[in-house]
């Protein structure tokens, strides 16, 4: 019954399209006739239908043929390109040639990068910011900018140095030595400008920046595994510029005395982001080096950074808070080349325990460098000269008498012992260079004990505002130590005085002594 | 003997019209392209609105219909002249659109989880619902492929039975059927409109 309730329907639909035969339709028509409900459905297909009809149509497209020709075109062409291959008799050969070179010219390659890569991968897992690594402190990025080097792994003492050779390549060697090896420390060079407190903190916003910065272009792992972006150079000649360049602002009198050929001030500071070398890193260990394209999330590590700043701060010990913070980085190793990179391959060689990685010279960005190579040899040269200085300033009631060119090097050496050991200068490699017969008395130089100490007292003045217990000593210390140096030097004088007198005598007695000629 | 006159007239017209489209089919594959280019015209604006209102979207039409007349271009050598050139180049048209509508399942069924799918389809929902010739466009596209495609060749395009039945490559009896089921789902789509469409 409803199979043939369904039929009836479905003819009537049929009926609709005028699809059934002559017997079918005076069948359906008598059954309309008498159903209400068969007139209503026909009647909903005609709306049906009526409104399908008037559907709003796509408007013509009139470039539709001319994108079609060009698809086709261009589908010919590679076609034609192929078309040899569709038949087998060429196809199988040519692909049997095909597959025999490339087997042939690469089976060793492909097997090597297939094994390095899944070495690499390994090793190049969970590289962090070196800045959470060694918890860089604003004495080690000094280091960094003036003494080239950087800590790695402090327990360990071992350091990157970076350097470059004679080609100008960069020279990036794993060293292991004592922290301070280097000869400018920050502490001297703060002390050399006579900075205030404020200066020093400005001073130290501008390490702590650049510390920053270097997170993003060093990164190592618990692999040992050190990558290096180019762009460290460029951070490293961009902080002794901007360092050098505020201390000549800070301080121009004495940065004239440390540096007359430099005109800092006027030097512009430039971007290092203008030379960015992008996520391209140089990635070494003790028994690999290899290149490869890092992507560093910056934001992630500078709120890292933030969150880490915030939380020293709460309990108050910035410095001392280690930096235990991990921040994955992803690593691209399918750009990896072992033999062939973008830019020229590196060359690593161990000597000793040192690895020496030499990268290839790189165009950074433009910089305005004064020649800072003779930084440190200008600072000593400065240090002689703030004794001069210092030794020329004005006349009082202590008179003392020094030799002229000397130093007091005892008062030098108590504040930067490594410095001046380095230069190897003391009281007694300047008494040999003074020869017996220098006529003192022409070169005896007046000196105000008075106006000395008013230097001392404004050179060591920052030092007295930021731990007065430790200057009253280190104070104490210097005048003890000046006043032994000159009580030295006076005893040495008159003991030379004295000698001179009595040779002088002594010629004058001889001189009587010797009997007239008799002619 | 008048009626004979315009049988004859009929029959010409319609032999001229097919032998018309045959004609250019024999000069293109003789190498004439212009041929091709006269079939184009002739039939692109029908095949895009097919696949318009088979698709239910404009979104792919263009890359349907491009891939369409791209398949005719290249098969049109093979042509048996055993049926209308509109019914096999609407046999390309609707396999093309099957095989896009195969293709959308497996992304939606990939993409359902995103939540942006379900605000995009929500909003396209709402667009025009107060128009009525959309919400009866709507309620086509919302039926399933096999009664959607032989209605809107039926109702839309004006085919017969056999024409269908030719183009889907099935029978006259399953496309009656199909017709009549998509018209029963159709009217329960539209219940609720159903003063609308009055």
């Amino acid at each position: 019954m409803i199979k043939h309730h369904t039929i009836t329907r479905e003819n009537l639909s049929a009926y609709f399209d005028d699809e059934l035969n002559a017997a079918e339709k005076s069948a359906i028509e008598e059954n309309i006739t008498r159903s209400a409900t068969m007139r209503e459905t026909l009647n909903d297909y005609k709306n049906i239908r009526e409104q399908a009809g008037s559907i709003p149509l796509l408007s013509e497209d009139v470039f539709f043929e001319a994108r079609l020709f060009e698809k086709l075109k261009s589908k010919a062409q590679r076609k034609s390109f192929w078309a040899g291959l569709r038949n087998p008799a060429v196809a199988f050969p040519a692909i049997c040639i095909a597959l025999i070179a490339v087997f042939y010219f690469t089976t060793g390659t492909l097997k090597t990068v297939v094994n390095e890569s899944s070495n690499l991968a390994s090793t190049a897992k969970n590289l962090k910011p070196l800045i959470f690594a060694a918890n860089l402190t604003k004495e080690d990025m000094f280091d960094f900018a003036f003494n080239k080097m950087i800590p790695v792994n402090k327990e360990e003492k071992q350091f990157l140095q970076f350097g470059t050779d004679k080609q100008g390549q960069g020279v990036i060697e794993v060293k292991y030595m004592d922290a301070g090896t280097g000869k400018l420390s920050y502490k001297h060079f703060i002390k050399s400008l006579n900075l205030t407190m404020d200066q020093t903190k400005q001073m130290d916003d501008i390490l702590n920046k650049y510390s920053e910065k270097i997170s993003e272009v060093v990164l190592v792992n618990d692999r040992n595994v050190v990558a290096v972006n180019s762009m460290i150079w460029n951070y490293q000649n961009q902080i002794r510029k901007e360092l050098i360049k505020y201390a000549a602002a800070a301080n121009p009198f004495v940065m004239k005395n440390i540096s007359p050929k430099m005109k800092l001030a006027e030097e512009p500071i430039f971007s290092a982001t203008d030379g960015d070398a992008g996520n391209f890193y140089y990635c070494f260990s003790a028994d690999s080096f290899f290149t490869a394209r890092l992507d560093v999330n910056m934001p992630e590590i500078k709120k890292a950074i933030s969150a880490h700043t915030n939380m020293a701060v709460v309990k108050g010990q910035t410095a001392e808070l280690p930096r235990k913070i991990q921040i994955q980085i992803k690593t691209s190793l399918k750009s990896t080349h072992l033999a062939k990179t973008e830019q020229k391959p590196a060359a690593g060689s161990m000597q000793g325990n040192n690895l020496r990685v030499i990268i290839p010279k790189t165009e950074s960005s433009k910089t305005f460098m004064a020649d800072f190579s003779a930084m440190n040899q200008q600072l000593d040269e400065a240090f002689e000269n703030m004794q001069e200085l210092y030794a020329g300033s004005g006349s009082g009631s202590h008179l003392v008498t020094v030799q002229s060119g000397g130093n007091i090097d005892g008062i030098a050496e108590k504040q930067s012992k490594t410095y001046i050991r380095g230069r190897g200068h003391n009281l007694d490699s300047l008494r040999a260079r003074t020869t017996p017969n220098r006529q003192f008395s022409t070169q005896v130089q007046q000196i105000d004990i008075d106006s000395l100490m008013q230097v001392i007292r404004s050179h060591t003045d920052s030092l007295a505002v930021r731990n007065p217990a430790e200057f009253n000593n280190e104070l104490k210390q210097l005048k003890k130590e000046l006043m032994d140096n000159i009580n030295r030097e006076l005893h040495q004088f008159m003991k030379e005085q004295k000698k001179e007198d009595a040779k002088k005598k002594q010629i004058e007695v001889e001189t009587e002594k010797v009997d007239p000629i008799e002619i | 003997m008048d009626n004979k006159k315009e049988n004859q007239t009929v029959q010409s017209s319609q032999i001229l019209t097919l032998d018309d489209d045959f004609s250019l089919i024999r000069s293109f594959t003789a190498g004439n392209e212009d041929a091709f280019r006269t079939l184009l015209k002739r039939h692109k604006e029908k095949v895009r609105n097919l696949v318009y209102i088979t698709m239910g979207k404009p979104d792919d039409v263009d890359d349907i219909t491009q891939e369409v007349f791209i398949t005719v271009f290249r098969k049109l050598s093979s042509f048996r002249y055993e049926s209308q050139f509109s019914t096999w180049l609407y046999r390309v048209t609707v396999n093309k659109c099957r095989d896009h509508i195969r293709g959308h399942k497996i992304r939606n069924f990939f993409s359902s989880l995103s939540p942006e799918n379900d605000i995009a389809v929500s909003e396209t929902h709402n667009e025009g619902l107060f128009e009525v010739q959309e919400i009866v466009r709507q309620s086509i596209a919302k039926l399933p492929e096999k009664y959607r495609i032989p209605l809107i060749l039926r109702d839309i395009e004006g085919f017969d039975y056999r024409q269908i039945a030719e183009t889907l490559e099935t029978e006259v009896g399953t496309i009656k059927s199909r017709i009549f089921r998509a018209r029963e789902a159709l009217k329960q789509i539209l219940e609720p409109r159903k003063q609308d469409l009055l």
